[in-house]
């Protein structure tokens, strides 16, 4: 009993040190995010988290609304609503769906090969040579990362958001033959400029915890190659985690508080 | 002679494990001190303290005369640019071409044109005895020799007064390890740097080190020049050599 309770506060502390370093890391890379020295090396992170991830997101939110309207204009016919099918599109993918499945893609993406690089600079002690070399690794290889992510990220969800919409357009009117005009009426009936701020506000949360979650993994890898591969796949699972914590938190305070 | 680097009663615990235990020496300006001890003594992780990349550890460290534990961030900034450090694998930036490994310093501190860093940079490289085609190539594409040359470049392009060498010859064939223990003495007697030096070979620390300071299990055990130690020391790491050389 003595050991199981041992294991319980030890797993919480750990818990507990680990949430503190994230928030260390976070309060760290937000404060020197204009302290970059090279602009190229923004654009260079914006091109591998935004653009290069274009592709993916805009594919995966297509068929997102196709499958929306597909599930739900079934039993939205048995009460001859199936019209308010682009709505429903809209609003999913604008307050829940959009942000949440761009994030986990990033994070997916992005976050295990930042985890995986950072963890191989640190391990080969090219993080030990930028300290000696007074670069603060927070200010070099971080902060110019969560800004790229702030400003990719709202992109990728604007974008997703219209392809999502074509993706339903497609299914509803060509598939189930409801009106073009009335599709496009009903998807953005019901979108107003709250959910939008609150949706790019989940995106700008979200780049953050990614980008920061998988730089201390990186920074934090130890014990070669196996450090390394370890070091991205907490970078995954812990950026999930966080992401669905955080979108919890977010909708909890602006929709249901 | 003036003290450059002072360790009084230095203490390191890593995950609950003692590595270092109760370290003191000094080194003076113009010195070359080898560190030398077996695999896992803690020696890299002596050095890794006094440049200020392990932060947990009790007791003084000095370079220059100023407690480094009560150094502000700009204070650590001025110490690290007289500092040039050889790291055990090269710890050459991936990403960088080599001009752009050399030239990091300039390129990150100051506002020097690219061109006028590249040129440096290829100054230093030649004097290195590296080819001028090497800078616009990548450390992958480089031997292990080349990239430790490189390494040694990157490290003496701030003009520093101290340079840390770790295993600087391990992983290498004889003939390039006979060639850079030549280099790494040639730099110490051209630029006047105090050199310190991290090996488990004893043959490069009775080369280049005009004192030795042997570690053990964490502690001190034994410090002097190459010939006091071949008389007077029983370490098994000292007599093993002293046994080949005869």
């Amino acid at each position: 009993m003595k050991k199981f309770i041992e294991n319980i506060g030890e797993k919480f502390l750990s818990l507990l040190n680990y949430t503190g370093s994230i928030s260390i890391l976070i309060f760290f890379s937000i404060k020197k995010i204009t302290k970059f020295r090279k602009k190229e090396d923004i654009l260079k992170y914006i091109l591998e988290i935004g653009t290069d991830s274009f592709s993916l997101v805009g594919i995966i939110a297509l068929f997102t609304g196709m499958v929306l309207v597909m599930e739900t204009v079934h039993t939205l016919k048995k009460f001859g609503a199936e019209m308010y099918s682009g709505g429903l599109v809209t609003i999913s993918m604008i307050r829940e769906l959009g942000p949440v499945l761009i994030a986990l893609i990033i994070a997916g993406r992005i976050g295990a090969s930042i985890a995986a690089e950072i963890g191989v600079m640190k391990i080969t002690e090219q993080i030990d040579a930028l300290e000696v070399m007074a670069v603060d690794p927070v200010t070099y290889l971080v902060s110019p990362r969560v800004l790229a992510g702030i400003i990719s990220l709202p992109c990728l969800f604007i974008l997703s958001f219209f392809i999502s919409i074509i993706g339903g357009f497609f299914v509803g009117v060509f598939m189930v033959g409801i009106p073009s005009g009335i599709y496009l009426y009903q998807s953005f009936k019901y979108v107003n400029i709250k959910d939008f701020l609150i949706g790019l506000l989940k995106v700008i949360v979200f780049a953050i915890i990614i980008v920061n979650v998988s730089s201390y993994e990186g920074l934090n890898a130890y014990g070669g190659a196996e450090g390394v591969g370890r070091a991205s796949t907490n970078a995954v699972v812990s950026s999930f985690f966080l992401i669905i914590l955080a979108n919890l938190i977010i909708t909890g305070l602006f929709y249901f508080v | 002679m003036e003290k450059i680097i002072s360790v009084k009663n230095l203490y390191v615990k890593l995950k609950n494990r003692e590595i270092l235990n109760d370290i003191n020496f000094d080194i003076e300006n113009g010195e070359s001190v080898v560190i030398v001890g077996p695999s896992g003594c803690g020696k890299t992780v002596l050095i890794k303290t006094i440049l200020g990349i392990i932060k947990k550890y009790r007791g003084e460290i000095y370079i220059f005369g100023k407690n480094v534990d009560v150094l502000t961030e700009e204070g650590m900034k001025e110490i690290k640019e007289k500092i040039g450090v050889v790291f055990q694998n090269s710890a050459l930036f991936d990403s960088l071409t080599v001009w752009e490994n050399v030239g990091f310093y300039y390129l990150y501190h100051t506002n020097k044109s690219k061109d006028e860093v590249k040129k440096f940079a290829i100054e230093i490289l030649k004097s290195l005895g590296l080819e001028e085609n090497v800078a616009d190539m990548m450390p992958e594409e480089l031997s292990g020799g080349m990239k430790k040359r490189v390494s040694i470049a990157r490290a003496l392009i701030s003009k520093p007064q101290i340079i840390f060498y770790d295993e600087p010859t391990t992983g290498l064939d004889p003939i390039t390890s006979e060639n850079l223990t030549q280099l790494i003495k040639k730099i110490h007697n051209n630029y006047n740097t105090t050199d310190i030096t991290v090996t488990h070979d004893v043959k490069l620390a009775s080369r280049i080190g005009k004192r030795l300071i042997l570690i053990d299990e964490g502690k001190i055990v034994e410090s002097g020049t190459y010939e006091e130690l071949r008389e007077k020391s029983n370490h098994p790491i000292i007599r093993s050599y002293v046994e080949m050389e005869e």
